[in-house]
């Protein structure tokens, strides 16, 4: 087994740097760096995707690395393209490579997302999706945080952890203890993490979660009305 | 009745173009019209998450590309058919391409249905959603559960009428398509 442990950060949220997956990956990173881990590279999937080079360079710091964060939000119940297309590259790089087979030597793949919305059944379907994934190319998996309500970090907009208060201070903790178990090269659990409280959509706090939802709706009809538009337009009507 | 086929097989993969074309033969034989769309000889860019569809041009992806035209036949089909190789469970880079870029048919408000936050619908009605994933011998029998739960998922946030997955073997036979294709129109009632 090597005795370094190297961490490559693959980011893919098509909205790139200013995205709530970069700032949670980011920060993942930097609590691994104060753990000892070498830290190769961060890598945002869109803009590799459009060059050969960056994807040559991609592969290599993938050999190059014992520990693979993957930070990607929930599109459409699954992975965004851009992960999608990374996962075909990396499963017909690693056929004709022989990776290490033994449990302890694998690489560690380690998946962070995001979903808009507050319930977690939401992400399911893609954890196993991901899972399937990493038994497929022969990597370890390494666990996962599953965010819901990810809005509220407010990453598109290039907010921080500390700007996002308590809820903030709640996912720094969860991403130090990842970051524990990841610099021992060791599995975290397949962690859900609530940004806004389950009961505040169930029983007698029902309306709340009503709140919240007409406080979304508003916005957006608000922000399409500044645009001087209908946000109930149906431009492709027949 | 008319049916859109996304066909996202990857560039390479043309050893399972020949059961799409079963398929088509066989919605041809049910007097559903097709029309297909190769998704790799298309210029489509994908979802950049900029949410201009929700608040800029509503129902409108910004990006000028073959996106556009997707969308909206999509939307004015009766039956979609997403085509894939069964990808971990999940669908193809070329086919999630397409789909992302109809984020626009839906509206950004959030409404809760059955317990679950869901987008609001823009438009009245939606297409039944069919996935057709085709599997290799690589693939594991979990793959195949999961795809179905994969569809069963992205059909209660599109507001399908009626959703089907099935999974076909890369060495199906043409008599062996035709009947699983037959059963399932018969089931989705989308001939009718």
């Amino acid at each position: 087994m090597s005795n370094t442990n190297r961490a490559l950060l693959l980011v893919g949220s098509p909205r790139g740097k200013k995205s709530s997956s970069t700032l949670l990956g980011n920060y993942l990173l930097n609590d691994l760096k104060e753990k000892g881990v070498d830290t190769i590279d961060t890598i945002w999937l869109g803009p590799m995707m459009k060059s050969t080079d960056k994807i040559e360079e991609m592969k290599k710091n993938f050999d190059n690395s014992n520990i693979i964060i993957l930070a990607a939000p929930l599109y459409d119940d699954c992975q965004p393209y851009i992960v999608i297309r990374w996962m075909e590259i990396i499963s017909e790089y690693v056929k004709s490579k022989s990776l290490k087979t033994n449990e302890e030597d694998k690489k560690i793949l380690f998946v962070i997302k995001n979903c808009a919305f507050p319930e977690e059944h939401h992400n399911l379907t893609v954890i196993k999706i991901y899972k399937r994934f990493a038994e497929w190319v022969g990597l370890k998996w390494g666990g996962s945080l599953s965010i819901s309500a990810g809005e509220f970090l407010r990453g598109r907009y290039g907010k921080t952890l500390d700007d996002a208060g308590k809820v903030g201070k709640k996912v720094k903790i969860i991403l130090e203890n990842i970051a524990d178990s990841l610099s021992k090269r060791e599995s975290f659990e397949d962690k859900i993490l609530h940004l806004i409280p389950p009961k505040l959509y169930r029983g007698i706090f029902t309306f709340v979660g009503v709140f919240f939802n007409w406080m979304n709706n508003k916005n957006w009809a608000k922000n399409a009305k500044k645009n001087k538009q209908d946000v109930n337009a149906r431009p492709y009507s027949q | 009745m008319n049916a859109l086929i996304l066909n996202g097989v990857l560039k390479g993969q043309e050893n399972i173009a020949g059961i799409l074309k079963v398929i088509q033969k066989t919605l041809d034989e049910a007097k559903i019209k097709s029309d297909t769309i190769v998704l790799h000889d298309t210029d489509i860019n994908f979802c950049i998450g900029c949410f201009k569809c929700w608040d800029t041009t509503p129902g409108i992806c910004f990006q000028k590309d073959y996106g556009e035209e997707v969308a909206k036949k999509a939307i004015n089909s009766d039956l979609l058919i997403f085509f894939t190789p069964l990808s971990w469970g999940g669908y193809s880079s070329e086919l999630k391409k397409a789909i992302e870029r109809m984020l626009g048919l839906l509206h950004p408000g959030f409404v809760r249905i059955d317990g679950s936050c869901r987008h609001k619908t823009r438009y009245d009605s939606y297409p039944s959603v069919l996935g057709v994933a085709v599997a290799n011998k690589d693939n594991h029998d979990l793959e195949k559960e999961i795809f179905k739960e994969l569809i069963h998922r992205h059909s209660l946030n599109w507001y399908t009428p009626q959703q089907k997955a099935i999974i076909l073997d890369e060495d199906e036979n043409e008599e062996g398509i035709k009947r699983t294709m037959m059963e399932v129109i018969t089931q989705m009632e989308v001939n009718k």
